[in-house]
């Protein structure tokens, strides 16, 4: 993977379901093979972003939480 | 595609911010939304919506709920429910409460995209998961 192709969507502040539907936004123009990187503050995020996860079938590559932000790492892999 | 049925009848705002909510979220996890709007709720969905109605029983908690939104960055369920449309969640009127109420379409403000009957609310419906809000 290249790391330009390498996107982070900054949802941090955002409330449920600002960051999932921030991701869902660029899914849309995302194609095989792009990284995206989530950065939200939202406490559900870390449930909602593996159950987003498993629906579309795209890859999970990193979930990490720091000191103020969840950090999900996630590589397209299921568009069609 | 999995599909989501929500049939919003409360007209109270405390019942409305999940509608938005839901409705948002599922379209943001790829499904196939679809609200159907009767009963008291088809008042906060005209050009001139009714005022914010609360239930009774929790009106001494609706300053903490506005603020608590306010200061978790929520947006209203309104524009929720626009979030949700730009992402292809359709909203319906039921055309009988619509009768009813003396609302025909152009009453209608402009989350709704049609009015209908309930028969294509059940045709759109089947196969998925149905809320009652």
């Amino acid at each position: 993977m290249s790391e330009k192709e390498k996107k982070v969507i900054d949802a941090r502040g955002l409330s449920c379901p600002g960051p999932i539907t921030n991701l869902t936004k660029a899914y849309r123009n995302a194609k095989n093979g792009d990284v995206l990187e989530i950065w939200a503050t939202d406490p559900g995020f870390k449930s909602d972003i593996k159950a987003w996860i498993e629906r579309t079938k795209n890859e999970l590559v990193d979930l990490k939480e720091d000191k103020d932000k969840i950090i999900a790492v996630i590589k397209i892999t299921a568009k069609k | 595609m999995s599909k989501l049925s929500i049939i919003v009848y409360s007209g109270t705002d405390d019942k409305l911010i999940p509608v938005g909510v839901i409705a948002q979220g599922a379209a943001a996890m790829g499904m196939d939304v679809q609200i159907f709007v009767t009963g008291w709720a088809l008042t906060k969905f005209t050009k001139k919506p009714a005022s914010p109605v609360w239930p009774k029983e929790f009106e001494n908690m609706v300053p903490l709920l506005m603020e608590g939104m306010k200061k978790n960055n929520a947006p209203s369920w309104v524009d929720m429910l626009k979030e949700a449309k730009s992402m292809g969640v359709k909203i319906y009127a039921c055309s009988l409460m619509a009768s009813v109420m003396g609302l025909k379409k152009e009453d209608f403000n402009e989350l709704v995209d049609d009015v209908v009957g309930v028969a294509t609310f059940l045709q759109n419906s089947e196969g998925g998961q149905t809320l009652f809000i």
